[in-house]
């Protein structure tokens, strides 16, 4: 091999040092292999980064991976499972909506709405009323019946107690 | 070509579960379980969590069935969700501590990593030793060099599919191999 072969095939002066990465990892196509092979037993300076990385190579090896457990699926349908039971407002309101604390909400509402109705009477005297003029209106023909029943009442009264005081007198 | 033929077989189970076939999905998780939650552990160094998110990748999967199209490949989605998942965890888990020390977390990992299959007590250590070494120099590399490397040494990804994964370009992925390789090499140098 020439001079000029070699730095044509040097994997640092043409800018592709990863060609010694495939090297090392043996997943460099069989051409280049040979080709890099070729070169790296004139240029040291590759041999030696290709060893470097394979000894690397090595080393990662020795990292095992422990074994899956043997309850991953079973963990893993009772999520899909639990998923797909989950109710519609719950998918759409998405993990982060909390149902107890919007429940406890409701409930401090309903709490303080029973509690005014019973403490504070539903026409409190001290308080101006807002009436219309309809509700006014309402309001007087209602006082206008209701005393001229109690005429009527007195005058019922009236003659019963003559008519009865008649009868006794008799 | 058996790449293709792997590349088709896990399209085709995947349409098969959008369609509403329980049984693909069981068979896409066998074939695909193990690598995900080794690469998750690498990634994290910690067997629950990598357990856990290994779980939220295949529910994400589950879920995403029914919008599933075979555009890419397979395993390059599965592992998109899988390093998204596991890049969020480590940058979370950066804010949270100041940080659980690193040897905390490699003996948690380590008691946990080494069956007893060594003859000798002696060669157990060394193993372990060297074991431990290596994870601690995985570990230190930035992220998304980690994930880098765990998919070109462990799950044997070509450039194009870990840049699909990472979503950059190839010369990218190899300009980060190559810088991780570089400290790596020059880390576990006292190995050799």
């Amino acid at each position: 091999m020439t001079m000029r072969e070699q730095t044509m095939n040097c994997p640092v002066t043409t800018g592709n040092p990863q060609a010694l990465l495939d090297y090392a990892a043996r997943t460099a196509a069989p051409e280049q292999a040979s080709v890099l092979a070729r070169h790296m037993a004139i240029c040291p300076e590759c041999a030696r980064f290709a060893e470097a990385q394979s000894q690397v190579w090595s080393a990662l090896d020795a990292w095992d991976a422990e074994p899956v457990p043997s309850d991953f699926d079973e963990r893993l349908y009772a999520r899909i499972d639990a998923e797909s039971r989950r109710s519609f407002w719950s998918r759409i309101l998405g993990d982060s909506f909390a149902w107890k604390p919007a429940v406890s909400f409701a409930g401090a509402l309903a709490t303080v709405a029973v509690a005014l109705v019973l403490v504070v009477p539903p026409n409190r005297v001290d308080q101006p009323s807002v009436t219309s003029p309809d509700t006014a209106r309402a309001e007087l023909d209602a006082e206008q019946v209701e005393r001229a029943l109690e005429d009527l009442e007195m005058l019922r009264q009236l003659s019963a107690g003559t008519s009865g005081g008649s009868s006794q007198a008799l | 070509m058996v790449a293709v033929a792997a590349l088709e077989r896990d399209a085709e189970l995947m349409l098969k579960v959008r369609d509403g076939d329980p049984a693909s999905f069981a068979l896409l998780l066998e074939r695909h379980r193990a690598p995900v939650i080794h690469f998750l552990f690498r990634m994290i160094q910690n067997q629950a969590i990598a357990e856990e998110l290994a779980q939220e990748v295949f529910l994400r999967v589950y879920r995403s069935r029914a919008s599933y199209e075979p555009t890419a490949k397979f395993t390059t989605w599965l592992f998109r969700i899988a390093t998204h998942l596991a890049l969020n965890q480590i940058r979370d888990r950066r804010h949270e501590k100041g940080a659980e020390s690193l040897d905390e977390e490699t003996k948690d990992g380590m008691s946990r990593q080494l069956p007893d299959r060594l003859p000798n007590v002696e060669q157990s250590l060394l193993r372990q030793a060297r074991m431990q070494e290596v994870r601690i120099a995985i570990e230190a590399l930035p992220a998304k060099q980690k994930a880098a490397v765990l998919m070109h040494k462990y799950q044997e990804m070509e450039y194009s599919q870990i840049a699909g994964v990472l979503g950059c370009s190839e010369s990218a992925v190899k300009s980060l191999l190559f810088r991780a390789y570089e400290t790596l090499r020059s880390r576990l140098a006292h190995m050799a």
